[in-house]
């Protein structure tokens, strides 16, 4: 029993350590393999130092090719990074390395902005995106951007839109998207629009809610396309959609509150609802039509919109908006401004139909006849490859009377473009444009590279 | 030494574009617990992966992932689900961006072995990847009744 109990403590003694070191353990890398890459680690660095001494000749060598030299191998020397930034962490006889041939790192300074860190670990990052345009116009309403100009035109090299698009993700269903635009006109002076600002909320599909500056869901082309050129096949929006600041008769912007979602239920036909408050456009055309912080009412505007995208015509897309707003301009009655919209459009990779129509009525108090203005285009694009011949035809009809817009003429003709992507994310664009005006007839033509950076 | 470095990028390349090429082409795959995908078809497939269908018929949100441009299969597969070339793609994506309808953009997962990794982790995932990648932890969808390896499969490799 003694001899069996003695074999039995034997048997552990030696089987406890075989346990204790599993059979899938990595192998141990002797010595002589690490001192040999440590060989060929220097060879390499002395080969990098010729190198920049070929490439640099007479030059003072770089700090790291000068100051990194190997040290001999001790018996399994631990050095992290913070060891090798910080002196007094490595025990001397631990690492025997001459102190002058590590790098040299200077400590920061206490007021070292770029010691601080801006990332937040798992927070918020923003990005930004930028697009601009530069275009070369040729005859009275070349510029792709604003109409009329207020001053004679002449052929010009021509500044557009310096956009920078900025976007954050705060969390899974919060996300922030910012727009800042530099913008030159007529004065040849320089204006800077936050054109958007909007904190969005996503629960799902069917509700999405934004607070903030955004471009009012009226029609298609003013949500589909902002400030970036270079996403538009042709050179400028059509003139219906001109931003208020640049001639447009329609509140593109809007500040306040817009939702979306999908409606449920309604297999097949993707039929999407939107609903905006706002503070609407000034009722007065002098100054900034779009009242980002103060508004001349208590009255909000209010915009309602449905679209479909049925499943059985993919690309198109079909829907229409009611928007409504209470005007107070001074010195004459109030007004009750209501822009009614209709809209077909079909766009895939190769195609692009676009077909809109717009009724914008202004209607003084203790008046009969309300000011119509009707606002339509239509446009056809096809890509050919990098080439994308376009045209496009609109109509604005604004009484001469209108207590409200600040266009009030005709406004008709065609245009007849060829886009080129010579880059893929540059595009040429070579456009004429035929205007009829009460007033007469008028041709130009414009020239515009677009990009995004 | 310039002649070895053209042979070695050759050769480099061949080694990584042999799969795509030789093989089954591209899989759409789901993952494992995910009932509603069997039996698509092209412009199911289609309408899913540019945001147009946000749930399957069990109610599950659907979370499209893409692979990294720099993958292989990437090209074929945007090809066919958005009809576009990369360059388009790429507007496209930005596009979505910058109107405010980031559903409509699979998410960029990078490498095609997170893409498998991450469609066999989210219960309501579809993606796309080499169908020689495919495992066991994910399950592979017909499109129109046909798999990788089926002939007149519409991803099928070169």
């Amino acid at each position: 029993m003694r001899t069996s109990l003695r074999i039995c403590a034997l048997a552990a003694a030696f089987a406890l350590p075989g346990f204790a070191q599993p059979s899938t353990a990595p192998q141990a890398i002797s010595q002589a393999t690490i001192q040999a890459l440590m060989n060929r680690l220097t060879a390499a660095e002395a080969r990098i130092r010729d190198l920049e001494q070929k490439a640099n000749p007479g030059g003072t060598p770089t700090p790291q090719a000068a100051a990194v030299t190997l040290p001999t191998l001790a018996p399994a020397p631990a050095v992290s990074v913070a060891a090798m930034t910080s002196a007094p962490a490595v025990p001397a006889e631990a690492v025997p390395v001459n102190p002058g041939a590590l790098p040299t790192v200077a400590a920061p300074e206490k007021d070292d902005i770029s010691a601080h860190m801006m990332d937040i670990p798992g927070g918020p990052a923003l990005k930004i995106r930028g697009f601009f345009d530069f275009n070369y116009g040729m005859g009275p309403d070349a510029n792709p951007l604003q109409f009329p100009l207020g001053a004679p035109a002449h052929n010009t090299f021509q500044a557009g839109e310096f956009d920078l698009f900025l976007t954050s993700k705060l969390s899974d269903h919060l996300d922030v998207v910012g727009e800042v635009v530099f913008g030159w006109d007529q004065t040849n002076y320089a204006g800077i629009d936050v054109e958007r600002y909007q904190l969005t909320y996503r629960q799902n599909e069917y509700f999405q809610i934004s607070a903030g500056r955004y471009h009012s869901a009226i029609g298609y082309y003013n949500t589909a396309y902002h400030h970036g050129t270079w996403f538009g096949t042709a050179e400028g929006r059509p003139f219906m959609y001109y931003y208020e600041d640049s001639g447009g008769l329609l509140p593109v912007h809007n500040v306040g509150i817009t939702a979306t979602g999908l409606v449920p239920g309604i297999r097949g036909l993707g039929l999407h609802w939107v609903a905006e408050g706002g503070n609407g456009r000034s009722s007065s055309n002098a100054g900034q039509p779009v009242q980002n912080f103060l508004s001349d009412r208590n009255h909000k505007s209010y915009n309602l919109a449905l679209y479909a995208r049925p499943d059985w015509l993919t690309g198109a897309q079909f829907g229409g908006s009611y928007y409504r707003d209470r005007l107070v301009p001074d010195g004459i009655p109030h007004v009750t401004q209501t822009i009614a919209s209709a809209y077909a459009v079909y766009m895939t990779p190769k195609w692009e139909f676009l077909n809109e129509a717009v009724l914008l009525t202004n209607k003084q108090d203790g008046m009969a006849t309300p000011f119509r203005t009707p606002l339509m285009y239509t446009q056809i694009a096809r890509g050919f490859g990098k080439y994308r011949p376009y045209f496009r035809y609109q109509y604005v009809n604004s009484p001469h009377n209108d207590p409200i817009n600040v266009y009030t003429d005709r406004y008709q003709g065609p245009s007849l473009g060829l886009r080129w992507d010579f880059s893929d994310f540059a595009a040429f664009k070579l456009q004429y444009n035929r205007l009829d005006q009460r007033s007469g007839a008028s041709n130009s033509l414009n020239a515009q590279i677009g990009y995004t950076f | 030494m310039r002649l070895r470095i053209v042979i070695s990028t050759v050769a480099a390349l061949l080694i990584t574009a042999g799969p795509m090429c030789a093989a089954d082409g591209v899989a759409i795959i789901v993952n494992k617990a995910n009932t509603g995908a069997d039996g698509m078809t092209a412009k199911q497939l289609k309408q899913i992966f540019s945001g147009e269908k946000a749930r399957w018929t069990d109610g599950q949100k659907i979370q499209t992932l893409a692979t990294g441009v720099a993958e292989p299969e990437h090209k074929g597969a945007i090809q066919f689900l958005f009809g576009m070339s990369e360059p388009e793609y790429q507007k496209y994506c930005l596009h979505a961006v910058f109107v405010g309808t980031p559903q409509a953009v699979p998410r960029d997962s990078g490498a095609s072995s997170a893409v498998l990794n991450l469609v066999a982790l989210i219960p309501g995932a579809i993606g796309f990847v080499r169908a020689d990648l495919v495992n066991g932890t994910v399950k592979v969808v017909k499109i129109d009744g046909l798999g990788p390896g089926d002939a007149g499969y519409v991803l099928a490799g070169k």
